[in-house]
């Protein structure tokens, strides 16, 4: 392992690589932390530059992309409260009211570290651990991934605010806006009405973007008085402290472990990914809190908690790609491309026939991490500048880059005009006092649990298998343990 | 009373897709059709909106019998006190319809100009950083896109 290593480090710490790496860091980061410009979007678009490069240069040029991209969609998530990529919706929960509270830079800070802790804790499971973990991940049958999703829908129990009965209707209203468009087992339309804008469904980010930009946008003019006034985002001066966060980072190595492990498998479960992992390590995290009441509120351990899941989902995702040749995200099928491209077969011959590509994609990792955090840490204080700019120019040029952000997904306008709808709800769901973040959660896995109930119906009708297989009866049981938790702790609040 | 009356807005639009659904064809090679999915979604949610209505219907006729005659007034006063809110989302409807017309950089000058100048303050500073930052966003990010991402955003009909 150690000359493995050796070798890798040998292939990625050539100068042009470096600075390939660092062009990957920073171009993630910034790609990420536009709305709708997602961390699959800057992978495609990275790949066609990686076809005159060398296998090891372009993966390792990718995977920084990657992790910056990661680190990225938290920049928008903390100071605008608007996710910047699907995998920073839970950071919304914590870091933007922290932001608000006059704290962005400490908001910011932890989210680094986090998602520094976060990569390495998923690099070093990954090294020890991707045969084993690969081959649990591929026992998933349509069963287990069902009841997996059952378990993931408890956590929306756990996200619904005040009211259970408001958090359950916007979680099902999720689920029921993900069922528009073409049925995915049979190809039939659904709640289409003929209409072309909505035969290919509502695309998620467009969803996600109104739900939480456009209604949080349309929030920040309510007060007429202060917009007037030019107030900016945030009042008081704004003070970053590096260190300081990276202790209190630190002081919290139960929840750093935790959510990154979730993250780790989450990633490792081919189809879940980041967008999953960050909110069940925050749902994990308050479960696990004597203090689950002041989750939501700005706390440190919701921050770390959801960005250190999200973070570690890079190196779970690769654990079933080198063990096995299956992509665990969208991204990780980009970057099998990318090497079948050079001439690469992917699959469990990988590290027997190029071991010394895995063990550069370790130190690629490694490297961009320690990147990310360098690159993050000497940037934030421009981006924290974003907090001065006073409401009346940032509400108008973030809408308009939502607008951009939607378009660029399809290239289509009418997935712009989905966004309109789908802003005004979330804008009239808010008034209304529901949640929305269950909203978000049902649009996510509604697809999963819809194809997977089908699929396992289809291959044998009966509905015992779900209780008798045994990964599928630990997480039922899971999400029986985790509702319990949950009303027993409303119980306890009330 | 506006939560009585949005759970009921709910209720009318879940009942009638909740027909739709039903209407949806069932398949020979499945025992859940493409419609069952749905259905049970949208009986859940039926359920829950009831529910939420009998919940919010006691406080909803307390209101109105301490405010009935000045309902209107009420629902008037809460309308002015959004009625920024409610410009800047007509404001952003009316911006994506025009791009189609428009084109993305003409369309989206003239929206963040407009709403810069309706949310700000109107001086002579303030009108020269709009037209600067509405000159920055329209052209700066189709530059951007187009020239890095390859992405290109509509050019609008009107100029073709």
């Amino acid at each position: 392992m150690i000359s493995g290593f050796a070798v890798g480090f040998a292939e990625v710490l050539q100068f042009s690589t470096l600075v390939l790496m660092v062009a990957g860091v920073i171009a993630g980061v910034i790609a990420a932390a536009i709305p709708g410009f997602t961390i699959t979007m800057a992978i495609v678009l990275t790949l066609p530059l990686t076809f005159h490069m060398a296998p090891t240069q372009g993966i390792a040029t990718m995977l920084a992309v990657y992790v910056g991209g990661l680190t990225g969609g938290m920049i928008s998530a903390a100071l605008l409260g608007i996710p910047g990529t699907p995998s920073a919706v839970a950071t919304t929960f914590d870091a933007f009211p922290m932001a608000r509270k006059g704290e962005p830079g400490r908001a910011l800070g932890l989210g680094i570290w986090a998602s520094f802790f976060g990569t390495l804790v998923s690099i070093f499971i990954l090294v020890l651990a991707a045969p084993p973990l690969a081959r649990v991940a591929l026992q998933l049958g349509p069963w287990e991934y069902f009841s997996l999703i059952v378990f993931a829908l408890t956590i929306i129990a756990g996200m619904v605010g005040r009211s259970m009965l408001r958090g359950l209707i916007a979680g099902l209203i999720g689920v029921l806006l993900a069922t528009v468009g073409s049925d995915p087992m049979m190809g039939v339309q659904r709640f289409s009405f003929d209409l072309r804008m909505l035969a290919a469904g509502l695309p998620f980010l467009a969803v996600l973007i109104g739900v939480y930009a456009v209604s949080q946008l349309l929030s920040e003019v309510e007060d007429t008085r202060r917009i007037r006034s030019g107030a900016a985002l945030i009042s008081g001066r704004i003070v970053f402290r590096p260190i300081a966060c990276m202790m209190e980072t630190l002081r919290q190595p139960v929840n750093l472990i935790r959510s990154s492990l979730v993250g780790v498998f989450i990633g490792a479960v081919p189809g879940a990914g980041g967008s999953i992992a960050n909110l069940m390590a925050y749902d994990q995290a308050r479960n696990a809190s004597k203090t689950p009441e002041r989750f939501g509120t700005g706390i440190s351990e919701g921050v770390v908690a959801s960005e250190s899941g999200n973070s570690s989902t890079a190196g779970g995702g690769l654990i079933p790609m080198i063990a096995l040749g299956i992509p665990g995200s969208a991204v990780d099928a980009v970057l099998i491309a990318a090497l079948m491209v050079h001439g690469i077969s992917v699959g469990p011959r990988l590290t027997i026939d190029n071991p010394e590509l895995v063990y550069s994609i370790f130190v690629a990792m490694l490297i961009a991490a320690v990147m990310m955090l360098v690159i993050c840490l000497a940037t934030m204080k421009l981006f924290l500048k974003v907090t001065d700019i006073p409401k009346n120019i940032i509400v108008p040029v973030v809408l308009a880059l939502c607008v951009v952000g939607v378009f660029a997904l399809n290239n289509r306008l009418t997935d712009v005009y989905i966004l309109f709808f789908i802003g005004g709800l979330g804008y009239l769901m808010k008034k209304m006092d529901y949640p929305l973040a269950p909203l978000v959660l049902g649009v996510i896995l509604s697809p999963i649990a819809e194809t997977n109930l089908r699929r396992a119906l289809m291959t044998n009708d009966d509905w015992t298998l779900f209780l008798t297989r045994p990964i599928s009866a630990i997480f039922l049981a899971l999400a029986a343990v985790s509702v319990v938790l949950i009303l027993r702790r409303r119980r306890l609040q009330s | 009373m506006l939560q009585v009356l949005f759970n009921l807005a709910l209720l009318v639009a879940f009942l009638l897709l909740f027909r739709v659904a039903a209407d949806l064809p069932s398949s020979r090679w499945e025992p859940l059709g493409a419609g069952s999915f749905p259905q049970l979604v949208l009986a859940v949610l039926m359920v829950l909106n009831l529910v939420m209505i009998a919940i919010n219907l006691r406080a909803a006729g307390a209101e109105l019998r301490r405010h009935g005659p000045n309902m209107g007034r009420i629902v008037w006063d809460s309308l002015q006190s959004s009625g920024l809110v409610i410009v800047t989302f007509v404001l952003f409807g009316l911006y994506m319809l025009s791009i189609r017309q428009l084109g993305f950089v003409a369309a989206t000058f003239l929206f963040v100009l407009v709403l810069q100048l309706l949310l700000g303050r109107r001086t002579l500073r303030g009108v020269a950083l709009a037209l600067v930052i509405a000159g920055v966003t329209a052209f700066g990010v189709d530059y951007i896109f187009a020239t890095y991402f390859r992405v290109f955003l509509p050019p609008g009909q009107l100029w073709i």
